[in-house]
């Protein structure tokens, strides 16, 4: 070591750069049990055993115990304080304002405080709706449905909200990366096998296997929407791109999907789920004729003749939309769009492309040809002082020469800041004038 | 808001030490069967959903993909300008991100490298040299017994198998050439004493336990190892005792020895003399010290065994004498038992037959070529012994317990002692210098160097461990020799010729497996035995205390030059002045320079040249015989955790799964073994360990290739977290206002009817300023805390990094 040169302005450069990483979420870590955990926060009281429920879920990439796990998103939904789904349902307000609903509906409040947080955040209004098209108002030119109300109108009015998480979403969401495969239909078939029929009698929790769609952020590069929560762009239906079926913020990694777009309404659901019940609800399986009051709650479960009394469940038969969204609980929700509507095989259920901002600073440490030609180093001298690298009596022929092995940085009080290690030592003699960059990256 | 600048006094610093665990295991089995687990990803945030846009190649690889993923992406992105349609192609692209493999850089995963100095200059032959030359030299500070060398302490490690021979054992001449008189056979009073470790028991459940000798002379006395009456959890005998026959006893078969009637005492002649100790005393994988003295002149005749020093059941001879109707020539073989009459082949003088004579260096006692058949062995010990003493005299139990603690201090009243003990003396005989050549020398070093420093083979000098020390005798190795190939081949390295395809391949495996270091840590040996001669006192600084170069002890040093007897060196294992002039890696067992250096490991059939080829190749005479485990830092932290190593090899490279080696480390630089389910002998250095580095080392050639099939090593690490605690005082009448545009005088904090008190803020974070204010850091409380105006506060952050 030795020698010390000072670092001017016009030694440093800072440049950016950016790092783009694929992300690939599998349907079957959506779907799986263990890699979609819940946090069951919400219960109930008063009436039955009580319901409990999480108020978002959060999928992993692997089993969410083990330590390695990561988690990729949380998925939950949430309803617009005034959508026709709430208003219809609500049977008025107590006198704090507070909104009442019937017990026959789950978790009413949660939903709709679910929509008033993501708004918050992405339009920063808790009491503002999200619009596809539209983003933040209703867009009459840019419409698509021609409606601005209700679980077909441009307003989402029940929205499925995919939070990915900054370990994957990293500084941002690249534009037109995004793709999610949804499956717009919940189960549909029945199938016979040894004699007995089997199928969804109850398809709330029953893996659906056709219909699928593609959502995409298609002309997100070309549209650039820069509102409250940051960059935006529409998520589209690919099989026809003038479908807007949803909003994606980049910044933050969020996707906001209507779920009156993007899954079939009018399709009853089936099954059982939560409630505030206290007598419960004779749970028994249809006949193979398929004229059913009740449901076998599997898929492939016959259960004919057989049959369980369960408190604190009710039979859903409605439509997804009012009925399901309203009378079952968040889990319920999530546990089906999850389990079902992503599907559980091994495709790619939702892709994205992530970027990292690296900023760099560059310094180039020049030692020009008269420069560092000269170590400290005590191995560079032998017992009587003479320089190691002439040889005796050839003083006036040879001239010093170094490996250079290292760089160090220096703060103004001689601070020692950084080290830069060299692969292999690089001579430097007066014949040679060397630059060596060094780079920081953070 | 309010500022509240803090002293020094509100700071403190914490550091946590983390002890991750960690557990490595690797196995080379073929494909299917092997595994390795427990490698650690070198990127923490490893998930199998993050891939790349543009797929790496594999660091050999040198093609890339340029139809890209992202390209494709691009394309159907691009395609919505002109369709609205683009179902099928965006599917087409998820299959595609669906098929791409995870990012191959963040799966990337370390494991424990295993490695063994090789035959040509390499990254390793450097590594080992910085390990043993300069890291060695670095932590001797630390750790003052790093050397390159290994604790002479040693045990005789019979064991049975397919992949050995069962008649391997050592038999000693007696009497020895010139003497009339047989040694080793008391006749008028005796003393036994050994250390025995019970190491392995039946593979299954209800197999017969076939009784294994220790020591046989026959007609004279056998001392053999059979199973006690209990069984283990595991259903297999898990206790063990030790039979003693005598005279006409002797000659008993101790497979047809009635037991019963033994413990009975309803034994009758001929099996009148044979005595057994108490059931229970003897353990599974435990080494026990055993004795049995006798003399007609204690007790009446009343002779005694004592287990671990303590004087258990008792035996009467009723005799003046033992022994009496010994043989002229009537050798004593240690780990196995004599099953024969001394006539025609077997006769016992052919152990010691002109053409051992001549290969193995032994006495000569039988001018005919012939040896006993080997089916007159064929009670093979299966355990492990050391320390075999045999006196002349019944010796008190206060001697029998110092002895056992550390040996006898001289040779008084003995008339057996094998230690054993590694020294420089040993018969001159035929040893390999390829498999096909030999050539006749002694040897002084602990395995053969010619062999390793020339064609990579390794074999084990053995009869440089089984001196006897009374007499200075060295026994026969009997089926435990190597001999050369002297039959057309296939293309072997040596060690395949050696090790596998020779048809003397199993006395290969048994005579390299014989010698294993002791964990017995009951026993501390006495190495002043094998002082001898002066020490030259060298003043140059440091002062050196170094044997004579050429004494009998100059192998005792440690890597200072220092003598030390506990330790054989593994230094200077070749002469410098046998170096080759230039230095080759060339491998070609055609080039020019190969053909003057003759046989190397690419070619050991070739005769031998001017030159060993490995060291002509390295110029490193250090052994070779050694194993290196090499951890990443990943895997520790800042160190390996002193004391909490382990290392396993399940099934020790020749011995078909019989043997495996448990090894451990002492904490303060040393690896030693710890089989032994009592005592282990933690000095007993058979390797090293550099915490700081990660680095381990097998040194000891009596343990052949540690792990080469398959190891398991666990350790902890060291880490530290160190944690900054910021304390925040937020006092009595102060911090009672806010800046925050919300802030109103009129509210209250509750709704109780008790609180009057208007002068309130609701907290809801701190932010830590640096002197100039800049924010440096936030934190924000889970829900905002109401602070009154008599309310004292003190928020304590902590930071950890």
């Amino acid at each position: 070591m030795a020698t010390f040169k000072t670092i001017t302005a016009d030694d440093i450069q800072t440049t950016t750069s950016t790092l783009n990483q694929l992300v690939d979420v599998i349907q079957e870590d959506v779907s799986g049990s263990s890699t979609r955990k819940k946090y069951q926060v919400f219960v109930t009281g008063g009436i039955g055993p009580g319901v409990t429920s999480s108020l978002f879920q959060t999928v992993y990439d692997q089993d969410f115990t083990l330590q390695t796990s990561n988690a990729v998103m949380d998925m939950t939904m949430g309803l617009w304080y005034s959508g026709s789904t709430v208003n219809n349902t609500s049977t008025g307000e107590d006198s704090n304002g507070k909104q009442l609903f019937p017990s026959s509906s789950l978790m009413m409040r949660e939903k709709i405080d679910n929509y008033k947080q993501f708004a918050q955040l992405l339009l920063g209004d808790s009491t503002a709706s999200f619009y596809a098209p539209g983003v933040g108002y209703y867009d009459g030119v840019a419409s698509y449905t021609g409606q601005q109300t209700g679980s077909i109108g441009d307003r989402i009015e029940e929205g499925v909200f995919i939070n990915f998480k900054r370990l994957f979403a990293r500084d941002e969401v690249r534009k037109e990366t995004m793709a999610l495969r949804l499956y717009s239909t919940a189960s549909l078939v029945r199938y016979e096998s040894a004699g007995k029929t089997y199928g969804p009698f109850t398809n709330v929790n029953v893996t659906t296997i056709s219909g699928s769609n593609i959502y995409a952020d298609v002309g997100a590069s070309t549209t650039q929407l820069k509102y409250f929560g940051g960059d935006v762009g529409y998520l589209k239906n690919t099989s026809n791109t003038n479908e807007y079926i949803g909003l994606f913020w980049y910044d933050h990694g969020i996707g906001i999907l209507d779920m009156g777009k993007v899954f079939d309404t009018t399709q009853v659901m089936t099954g059982t789920i939560d409630a505030m019940s206290t007598a419960g609800y004779n749970v028994y399986a249809a006949s193979s004729t398929g004229t059913a009051t009740a449901f076998p709650t599997a898929e492939g479960q016959d259960g004919q003749g057989g049959g369980y009394h369960v408190a604190g469940k009710q039979i859903i038969s409605g439509a997804l939309i009012p009925n399901f969204v309203t009378s079952a609980s968040i889990d319920n929700i999530i546990d089906h769009l999850g389990s079902t509507r992503f599907q559980s095989g091994s495709q790619t259920a939702t892709t994205f492309q992530n970027v990292t901002n690296i900023n760099s600073t560059l310094i180039f440490c020049r030692a020009t040809a008269d420069e560092f030609n000269y170590s400290s180093n005590p191995t560079y001298r032998d017992s009587t002082g003479k320089i190691m690298v002439i040889d005796p009596g050839d003083d006036t022929g040879q001239r010093s020469f170094t490996f250079v092995t290292t760089v160090g940085l220096y703060n103004s009080n001689n601070e020692l800041l950084a080290v830069a290690k060299l692969s292999r030592p690089i001579e430097k003699n007066d014949e040679k004038d060397l630059t060596v960059r060094v780079r920081l990256d953070f | 808001m309010a500022i509240i600048p803090l002293s020094r006094d509100y700071f403190d610093n914490a550091t946590l030490e983390l002890h991750p665990k960690r557990k490595f295991s690797s196995s080379s089995l073929p494909a299917g069967t092997g595994s390795i687990s427990g490698s650690v990803y070198v990127f923490a945030e490893n998930s199998k959903f993050n891939k790349e846009t543009l797929e790496l190649a594999s660091f050999d690889e040198s093609a890339v993909n340029a139809a890209s993923l992202d390209d494709y992406r691009q394309s159907v992105f691009a395609s919505s300008s002109v369709t609205t349609d683009m179902y099928t192609a965006m599917g087409e692209y998820l299959t595609k991100v669906t098929d791409t493999a995870p990012s191959r850089m963040l799966q990337k995963q370390v494991e424990i490298l295993r490695f063994e100095p090789t035959n040509t200059f390499t990254s390793d032959t450097m590594r080992k040299l910085l390990v043993i030359d300069t890291l060695f030299d670095f932590y001797r500070g630390w750790y003052p017994n790093i050397n390159f060398g290994y604790t002479n302490y040693h045990c005789l490690n019979f064991f049975t198998g397919a992949q050995v021979p069962s008649s391997s054992c050592l038999v000693y001449p007696s009497p020895e050439l010139g003497s009339a008189t047989n040694q080793y056979n008391p006749t008028t009073g005796f003393t036994f004493a050994f250390y025995v470790n019970p190491r392995r028991t039946t593979r299954n459940v209800g197999d017969d336990y076939r009784p294994g000798s220790i020591l046989h002379m026959s007609s004279c006395y056998a001392f053999s190892l059979i199973t006690g009456s209990n069984i283990g959890d595991n259903g297999l005998p898990d206790e063990f005792r030790i039979m003693l026959q005598l005279s006409h006893s002797a000659d008993i078969s101790p497979s047809q020895v009635n037991i019963t009637a033994v413990d009975a005492g309803t034994n009758t002649f001929p099996q009148d003399l044979i005595y057994i100790t108490s059931d229970g005393l003897l353990k599974l994988n435990n080494w026990h010290h055993v004795a049995a003295a006798w003399t007609p002149s204690h007790n009446d005749h009343t002779g005694s065994f004592y287990v671990d020093t303590v004087k258990r059941n008792s035996f009467i001879i009723p005799s003046e004498s033992i022994n009496t109707t010994d043989q002229s020539f009537n050798p004593l073989i240690i780990g196995n038992f004599f099953d024969s009459a001394d006539s025609g082949n077997n006769t016992m003088s052919n152990f010691f037959n002109v053409g051992a004579s001549q290969t193995e260096g032994v006495q000569k006692h039988s001018e005919f070529n012939l040896n006993p058949s080997r089916g007159v062995l064929s009670h093979p010990l299966n355990g492990e012994i050391h320390d075999i003493r045999i006196y002349n005299a019944y010796q008190s139990e206060a001697t029998l317990y110092s002895a056992s603690i550390t040996g006898p201090p001289d040779m008084a009243e003995l008339m057996f002692y094998l230690p054993p003990y590694f020294t420089k003396g040993s018969p001159r005989r035929d040893v390999l210098i390829t498999p096909f050549q030999t050539t006749n020398r002694s040897t002084e070093l602990p395995f053969n160097a010619v062999l390793s420093f020339g064609v990579d083979g390794r074999n084990i000098n053995l009869e440089n461990f089984c001196r006897e020390w009374v007499t200075g005798n060295n026994p026969r190795c009997f089926f435990l020799t190597a001999s050369t190939i002297d039959e057309s081949t296939g293309e072997y390295t040596a060690n395949q010729f050696l090790w596998e395809s020779s048809s003397f391949a199993p006395l290969v495996r048994a005579r390299n497996l014989l010698m294993w270091p002791n964990d017995n840590g009951k026993f501390m040996p006495n190495w002043e035995l094998v002082r001898s001669g002066s020490m030259d006192i060298l003043p140059i600084p440091p002062p050196k205390f170094a044997p004579k170069s050429g004494s009998d002890v100059d192998r005792f040093v440690n890597d200072q030059g220092n003598m030390e007897l506990s330790l054989i060196s593994l230094r200077d294992l070749v002469p410098e002045n046998t170096e080759f002039a230039g230095l080759s890696s060339d491998t070609s067992t055609t080039s020019l320079f190969q053909e003057i250096l003759g046989s190397s490991p690419e070619s050991p059939t070739t005769a031998t040249g001017a030159a060993l080829t490995i060291y002509a190749r390295t110029l490193d005479n250090t052994s070779n015989e050694v194993v290196f485990f090499d951890s990443s830092n990943l895997f520790y932290g800042m160190k390996i955790l002193p004391g909490s190593v382990k290392m396993i090899d399940s099934a020790i490279t020749g011995s078909g799964g019989e043997l495996s080696m448990i090894i451990r480390d002492d904490g303060r630089g040393n690896l030693y073994r710890a089989d032994s389910a009592n005592n282990n002998a933690t000095w007993n250095s058979v390797g090293n360990i550099l915490y700081e580095e990660g680095i381990m080392l097998i040194k000891s050639p009596n343990i052949p290739y540690f792990g080469k099939e398959q190891y398991e090593i666990s350790f902890e690490g060291v880490q530290n977290l160190h944690t900054l605690e910021i304390n925040i005082p937020a006092s009595k009448g102060k911090v009672n206002s806010s800046s925050n545009i919300s802030f109103s005088d009129g509210m209250i904090p509750d709704s109780y009817a008790s609180t009057t008190d208007t002068d309130f803020v609701s907290i809801s974070g701190v932010l830590l300023h640096d002197d100039n204010l800049n924010v440096i850091a936030r934190t924000t409380l889970s829900q905002p805390i109401v602070k009154k105006q008599g309310d004292k506060y003190l928020f304590r952050i902590k930071i950890d990094f």
